[in-house]
């Protein structure tokens, strides 16, 4: 390639478009043209230098009733970015925790709940079926109390009758 | 304003604006060409509409910005300076050699005709390729190249003298 023929190549040189095709003859040319490599090198450092110039800060239009203003851009929402970010994640996983834990406490609440009143209901049963002056109720409540000892209502519930029949 | 005119300005505003800054640097003087530039793309459109809208803004633009800078020349460095300080960037050298380089770019294009001006603009600052450029101004991709090329000479032999002198000292 001579420098006639390098010219052309010059200007997708300077504009990034020098194709790979093109590029080692455009660089054995530059490496043996003291010439055309200066001339090359003028021009990248004039597009250099202009690339330099720091961008202008962003603007946007706002519409103020029928006028529309130019101005700096209004704070930006939390984007797809934001929700992909680890800080998103935490934050997710801390809100789902609070709810497992919210719905877990519930859930026992509920569970001991439902078992003292199935409980009562089966010493109610169970003293009904043993006929009268066999058992009492509060008998009947304390052995339901002896196989589950995990009622805590319904130990208070045998306290509580003990109290009253007193 | 007619609602393609009220288009053009929300779509190319920011466009405008940034063209007029680079060559200008100061954030209300770009804001002025910005004005300037719709109130006669306006009058072009009451005319005859042009074909290739963000081209016609970009000539203008560039057209204006250099203009403003001519008359402003003295105002400028201090206003950028005040700009600066606001934002909380550093000031001084490194302020003073973008002021400079600025200036430098600034006469640069204004030594350049119209269309190799336009194209170095879209080429360097809103990273065009030359299909695209070609498309854009209606000529061939060779043409563009040329005008690109031909520019790119003409900034290069401007500023080479300037900025050997700058690198030269201290």
């Amino acid at each position: 390639m001579n420098c006639e023929e390098i010219e052309p190549l010059m200007a997708d040189a300077w504009g990034d478009e020098l194709s790979p095709q093109d590029l080692p003859a455009f660089e054995a040319h530059l490496a043996s043209c003291q010439r055309c490599r200066g001339e090359y090198e003028t021009g990248r450092a004039a597009v250099e230098r202009m690339r330099a110039l720091p961008s202008p800060r962003k603007v946007t239009l706002r519409r103020e009733g029928n006028r529309l203003v130019i101005g700096p851009p209004p704070p930006r929402r939390a984007g797809l970015s934001f929700w992909l970010s680890g800080a998103a994640f935490r934050y997710a996983a801390s809100v789902l925790i609070a709810f497992a834990a919210g719905y877990t406490l519930h859930a026992g609440l509920m569970f001991v709940e439902s078992s003292s009143e199935t409980a009562e209901r089966t010493a109610s049963i169970e003293a009904a079926h043993a006929g009268p002056g066999s058992v009492s109720l509060q008998d009947a409540l304390l052995r339901v109390h002896q196989r589950n000892p995990g009622y805590a209502d319904l130990a208070k519930c045998i306290i509580a009758l003990h109290q009253g029949k007193r | 304003m007619a609602r393609t005119e009220a288009d053009a300005f929300e779509r190319y505003t920011h466009e405008v604006y940034g063209w007029a800054y680079r060559l200008l640097g100061r954030h209300h003087d770009a804001l002025d060409v910005v004005q300037d530039v719709f109130v006669r793309w306006s009058e072009q459109c009451a005319q005859r509409p042009p074909r290739q809208a963000r081209g016609w803004l970009r000539r203008v633009t560039l057209n204006r910005a250099i203009d403003l800078r001519r008359h402003r020349r003295t105002q400028v460095t201090s206003g950028c300076e005040a700009d600066h300080v606001a934002a909380g960037q550093p000031l001084a050298g490194q302020l003073m050699d973008e002021e400079t380089l600025r200036c430098d770019v600034a006469d640069a294009l204004a030594g350049l005709t119209e269309a190799q001006r336009e194209v170095l603009t879209a080429k360097v600052y809103d990273g065009l390729t030359f299909a695209q450029i070609a498309a854009e101004f209606g000529f061939s991709v060779s043409t563009a190249k040329t005008h690109y090329l031909r520019a790119v000479q003409a900034v290069g032999d401007r500023l080479r003298p300037r900025w050997a002198d700058l690198e030269k000292q201290p």
